[in-house]
């Protein structure tokens, strides 16, 4: 949008001051009421997140609940090897990919498909009705939805019943690797779809409404008013959550995947997470978890910030 | 070393009394033990002395034990959703008045419990695991017990200590990290196969006496019901093996490690021999149809759902879950009838089962290393053991709600009992979750079942099938009782994590092949070898060294 | 942005109508299959056990009674954390959009200097943290615990709400902003006069994301308050949902069994969903209002 472009700097800035300063005050005195305002979101990070960044030093030590982090011995990278170096790791990081490729590849396009579509509807009641059916599952615990999931997916459960009226064998789908990622990112589009939509609703709504009375008279056609206006206005929030998506390519919670796998399905369902829960069972390892957590965040910051950098070449959005 | 089980129950009601004797009974003047120990310790806050000038402000009463000064104690407990902790109910009213300590409670999932603990920043009290006390108790975030045992500070818990030979067990490099909950005769029952008596009698099908009598009755009735799922369970493979592994022959604890009372000694499972059978037997229940195709997936729901809707007819797990259950199938089939059957033969000849811990539930109570006044807390710990304070935990206030017999027992009033009568999700967890009693609650010397039946009579939901239950179990002489794990040193416990976290993601990913029969079970041998390879007769000669049977 | 002139008004040609069609139809399939899991649980609550266990409640409620929801309305504490659950989502939402906003809008202007350094600063906060254990105790240090505020402050900014927020900051056109400050106004009277009067769906997307995650939060508020008439209703949800399927084996005969009746269950979960529902409607509004940004000008 050509009219996006910086606030221009106060020309009417106080006659006052003196030109000698260094410029990296000059521009914090011109900045003031931005620092200001900037000023409370700053302590929030410094007291709520960097503070407890200390916290990532128990990963080189084996923690020890007495001494405490100050006190507790260091280990160096014993903790990241037996990580890094376990025959299951490759497993592992394979299995958590794939996951979340997959999940990038059909479950970040299907909300803004549905935002686009829920946007060509012309019945804005029916619109609304759709919007507030479509968010409901968001609402209902991971464990409640995995429930009805292993119930649809069981030998004589719906699924199967589909299957079978159709000719087919009943398969216990949950009980083979195969089909693991696809009921797993399948039943994540259906619990979030509709949730995630409202992000590109909001974005939509901020287009100029001009702008679709223009496109009218001049006779544009459905097609292309979702491809000239409705897109590139939601361009700069599809790019940045796709950039965020990226950087979260290595993390995948466990809840949801200790609900649906069991032994048969660890070819493809063990991820980091559950591995680390499991190992968590036997005995609390502060110091490992919190090893692979940082090796999770590493991996995280070099994906964002390389598809950060390819963003920016290609279109002019980035985080920073 | 089979033990009956009256044999057991017998001898902890045996101990009960003998404790009991020893500590005084509420309304008896004085309790020796305690005065003795507080003349014995010069500490300032004695109970003893306490005791008596509290008795004179009281006048009629006298406790065991009393705080010179109003103090609250936090304790961290978990909840059950079954029986919700209440904020000072009555029992800790009671407690308050006869003690001057007031309890506060703490209430956290185990995600709290480890916060607490991995930051030293405990509640006076903390509920803790056994496993907790292991890794933790040698850490010092705890006050050592057994220093205060042997003070004489706590003579009630040392009549336990000295009565209870397994209590050893529970101490980490001879130390006794935290106060271990006792249980209160406490009925005895295990993992065992409940079944529809009712369908057996009906179609003439007799009861099974060996394992393989069971999967023909099974597989008579999946031909009379087809659309059936004859035998289902709980929480997928693994439950499933740790609740028939043993009963077949072979054996499998928490992660394959399992204490073997005929070999007397500890055996990882899965690498033997002995282990094909059962998957072998697995796999013939799964080929026959008997088996639940999705015995993998299986919730507690699904086990609920099933059993109780008469869609399965077989389930081996806790067995007294059949009761519940019965309850809800007699809806839809009125003479519907899950009983368990004594325990059948395996295909090497044995009868064997294995009962609950009943003795020690494997529930501590460990106190703060840092608390203030740590004398008068453990003084009050060890209250909560003598018979006065039992009786307040896990029967409430006297006069409202329980009152004595002649022989000094407690029993539960009809009045108050009957208020409950048709609460959910039953007339007892009602009952113990508005005093504030029992196990669940805060309880060292704690009742839980027999508290139970004892409202279950009342109230008129003890049924013959109930009482059927408990004699079939008492008459079984395939159960033993459990012994307890020993403590392992610090690196034995770190190398056993390492060799366990390995092999279980291993194995847990074979287990199912078998029993579907996608892979033949003699290829199992392979998976032998590789877990030996990988460390399974390591873990068990660590436990084995660790128990003194090497 | 301009549009190539085409063939005239293809608005309500066939192809068109067939699309709107198809379009419907999807809808109608996705509000089906989005609807259905809300509905069973509906449903499963209001029908006797024996139905539901036999796998007979999927489109009917069998045995309908209401005797769930009186327990549920019977249960003290059930209402207690619902007023919990109230506080703690209004407050926590007001403190989380208002900080928000405060940290978005210098990160959206260009001319911010040290943009992309606090850009840096605040998104390393996604993906490294220090982890719980640390975390409690800063809480504990400030002497939050047990307090309202260890519940809403910790989580005062989700970075990555903001930076969506942001990212719609910096579409605004600058032109209002530009002649706000010829009339003299600084940066804080234009972004509470100016910028967040034009930024109502974005606010109000935030207030639903915020308020929800409040609303459905449980793991804050039971690692950081102690007492139970404190505690928010997910907590006790979880413990009457969740406690029978996950919850550590403890052996013994009863203990280990959640026997809560699963209608009883299910009517918690919909007492928990139904304000949400109920305030839903209120911040749809904004979205679908749009703002005409062209038309405010002046």
């Amino acid at each position: 949008m050509s009219s996006r472009s910086s606030v221009k700097p106060n020309t009417q800035r106080p006659q006052g001051q003196p030109k000698s300063l260094p410029r990296p005050i000059r521009e914090i005195i011109r900045c003031k009421y931005l620092y200001l305002i900037f000023l409370i979101p700053f302590i929030y990070y410094i007291v709520f997140q960097y503070w407890p960044m200390y916290g990532i030093l128990i990963s080189f030590q084996d923690y020890n609940v007495v001494k405490g982090i100050s006190g507790s011995p260091w280990v160096g990278f014993k903790h990241f090897e037996k990580f890094l170096f376990d025959d299951y790791f490759w497993t592992l990081v394979r299995n958590t990919l794939l996951i979340n490729i997959y999940n990038l590849l059909w479950g970040f396009p299907a909300p803004i498909i549905l935002a686009i579509l829920l946007n060509e509807l012309r019945s804005e009641r029916f619109k609304k009705v759709i919007q507030n059916i479509s968010y409901l599952p968001h609402f209902i615990s991971t464990v409640v939805v995995c429930g009805m999931l292993v119930n649809f997916l069981s030998s004589d459960g719906l699924v199967n019943q589909i299957v079978k009226f159709f000719g087919g064998e009943s398969i216990q789908f949950l009980m083979y690797p195969q089909y693991f990622r696809t009921i797993y990112v399948a039943s994540g589009i259906w619990q979030s779809v509709g949730w995630n939509s409202i992000i590109y609703l909001a974005a939509l709504t901020g287009i100029d409404a001009e702008m679709f009375e223009a496109a009218l008279i001049d006779g544009a056609n459905r097609w292309h008013r979702i491809r000239y206006i409705t897109l590139p206005s939601i361009a700069p929030t599809i790019s940045i959550m796709l950039i965020l998506n990226l950087g979260r390519l290595m993390n995948l919670g466990h809840e949801k995947i200790l609900l649906l796998y069991n032994g048969s399905t660890y070819e493809t369902a063990d991820v980091i997470s559950t591995y680390v829960y499991r190992r968590g069972l036997l005995g609390n390892d502060f110091s490992y978890a919190t090893a692979v957590n940082l090796f999770q965040a590493v991996v995280g910051v070099i994906l964002v910030s390389a598809s950060n950098q390819i963003s920016k070449k290609v279109g002019e959005t980035s985080l920073w | 070393m089979m033990k009956s089980k009256l044999k057991t129950l017998a001898g902890i009601i045996g101990a009960a009394i003998l404790v009991s004797g020893c500590s005084g009974s509420p309304s008896s003047s004085g309790t020796p033990s305690a005065s003795g120990a507080g003349s014995s310790s010069a500490a300032p806050s004695a109970p003893a002395s306490q005791s008596e000038s509290q008795s004179q402000a009281e006048g009629e009463e006298q406790s065991g034990f009393r705080a010179d000064k109003e103090r609250t104690l936090t304790v961290f407990t978990t909840e059950s959703g079954n029986q919700p902790i209440k904020d000072f109910a009555p029992a800790q009213q009671e407690i308050f008045r006869k003690t001057n300590i007031k309890i506060e409670f703490e209430i956290g999932n185990s995600d709290k419990r480890s916060i607490l603990l991995a930051t030293n920043n405990l509640p006076d009290v903390i509920r803790i695991d056994a496993s907790g006390v292991r890794e933790y108790g040698p850490t010092g975030i705890f006050t050592n017990v057994t220093d205060y045992m042997n003070q004489g500070k706590m003579p009630n818990l040392k009549g336990f200590y000295d009565q209870i030979e397994n209590l050893k067990k529970r101490e980490v490099d001879g130390v006794l990290w935290a106060c271990p909950m006792i249980a209160r005769s406490e009925a005895a029952n295990g993992f065992g196969p409940v079944l529809r008596a009712d369908l057996l009698e009906k179609h003439n099908i007799a009861t099974p006496k060996t394992f393989d009598e069971l999967l023909e009755a099974m597989k008579q009735l999946k031909e009379i019901y087809p659309d059936s799922k004859p035998w289902t369970g709980r929480k997928g493979t693994s439950q499933m093996l740790k609740t028939v592994s043993y009963m077949l022959g072979s054996g499998y604890g928490g992660n394959g490690l399992y204490y073997d009372y005929d070999l007397k000694k500890y055996v990882f499972g899965p690498a033997t021999q002995e282990f094909k059978a059962v998957l072998g037997y697995l796999n013939q229940a799964y080929a026959a149809g008997v088996l639940d195709p999705d015995f993998a997936t299986t919730t507690g729901d699904t086990l609920s759902a099933q059993m109780s809707s008469g869609q399965s007819f077989l389930f081996i797990d806790n067995s007294g879950f059949g009761q519940n259950y019965t309850k809800t199938l007699k809806k839809t089939v009125p003479d519907g009838k899950l009983q368990i059957i004594p325990i059948p033969e395996n295909s090497f000849g044995q009868r064997r089962a294995i009962l609950y811990e009943t003795v020690l539930p494997g529930d501590f109570f460990a106190v703060n290393a840092k608390t203030k006044d740590p004398d008068t807390v453990m003084a009050f710990m060890d209250w909560m053991y003598s018979q006065e304070g039992s009786d307040i935990s896990n029967y409430g206030v006297e006069g409202t709600s329980f009152e004595y017999d002649a022989d000094g027992q407690p029993h539960f009033i009809q009045d108050y009992i009957m208020q409950f009568k048709d609460a959910e999700p039953s007339t007892y967890y009602a009952v113990y979750s508005e005093l504030g009693i029992t196990k669940l609650n805060f309880s060292l010397w704690a009742a839980n079942t027999m508290t139970s039946f004892e409202i279950e009579k009342m109230v008129g939901n003890w049924d013959d099938l109930t009482d059927e239950y408990w004699k079939i179990v008492e008459a079984d002489d395939a159960y033993v009782t459990p012994i307890i794990d020993p403590s392992l040193s610090a690196e034995d416990n770190e190398r056993v994590k390492d060799l366990t976290a390995d092999l279980t993601t291993m194995l847990d990913q074979e287990y199912n092949k078998y029993i579907m029969g996608i892979e033949p079970i003699d290829n199992y041998d392979n998976v032998i070898a590789k877990a030996i390879e990988m460390g399974a007769q390591e873990i068990a000669d660590i436990y084995n060294a660790a128990n003194g049977n090497a | 942005m301009l549009l190539k002139n085409r063939k005239p008004s293809e608005n309500g040609g066939i192809g068109s109508r067939i699309f709107d069609f198809c379009n419907i139809l999807f809808m109608l399939c996705l509000a089906f299959i989005t609807l259905y899991p809300m509905y069973n649980i509906f449903i499963v609550s209001i029908s006797s056990a024996e139905y539901i266990y036999a796998g007979a409640v999927s489109f009917i409620p069998k045995g309908i009674n209401f005797d769930a929801y009186r327990m549920v309305f019977k249960n003290d504490s059930i209402w207690r954390s619902f007023g919990n659950s109230i506080l703690y989502t209004t407050v926590g939402t007001a403190i989380n959009v208002v900080c928000s906003a405060m940290c978005a809008y210098p990160l959206s202007r260009k001319d911010f200097y040290g943009r992309g350094f606090f850009t840096l600063f605040v998104a390393v906060t996604m993906f490294i943290s220090g982890g719980m254990i640390p975390s409690y105790l800063v809480v504990n240090q400030l002497r939050l615990i047990n307090t309202m505020w260890a519940i809403v402050l910790p989580g005062a900014i989700s970075t990555y709400n903001m930076i969506i927020m942001r990212t719609f900051f910096q579409n605004l056109p600058v032109s209002l902003q530009e002649s706000a400050y010829l009339d003299g106004a600084n940066d804080i009277t234009i972004l509470f006069k100016v910028v967040l009067p034009l930024s109502m769906p974005i606010i109000a997307t935030m207030t639903l994301f915020y308020a929800v995650g409040h609303w459905n939060s449980y793991f804050n508020a039971m690692i950081y308050l102690n007492s139970k008439s404190k505690f928010p209703l997910q907590v006790l949800l979880r413990e009457i949902v969740v406690a029978g399927n996950m919850a550590d084996e403890s052996s013994d005969l009863t203990s280990n069994i959640n026997i809560i009746a699963i209608n009883f269950k299910y009517a918690v979960i919909v007492i928990t969903v139904v304000p949400i529902l109920v305030v839903y409607p209120f911040l749809q509004k904004h979205f679908t209002k749009g703002v005409m940004i062209g038309a405010i000008k002046g």
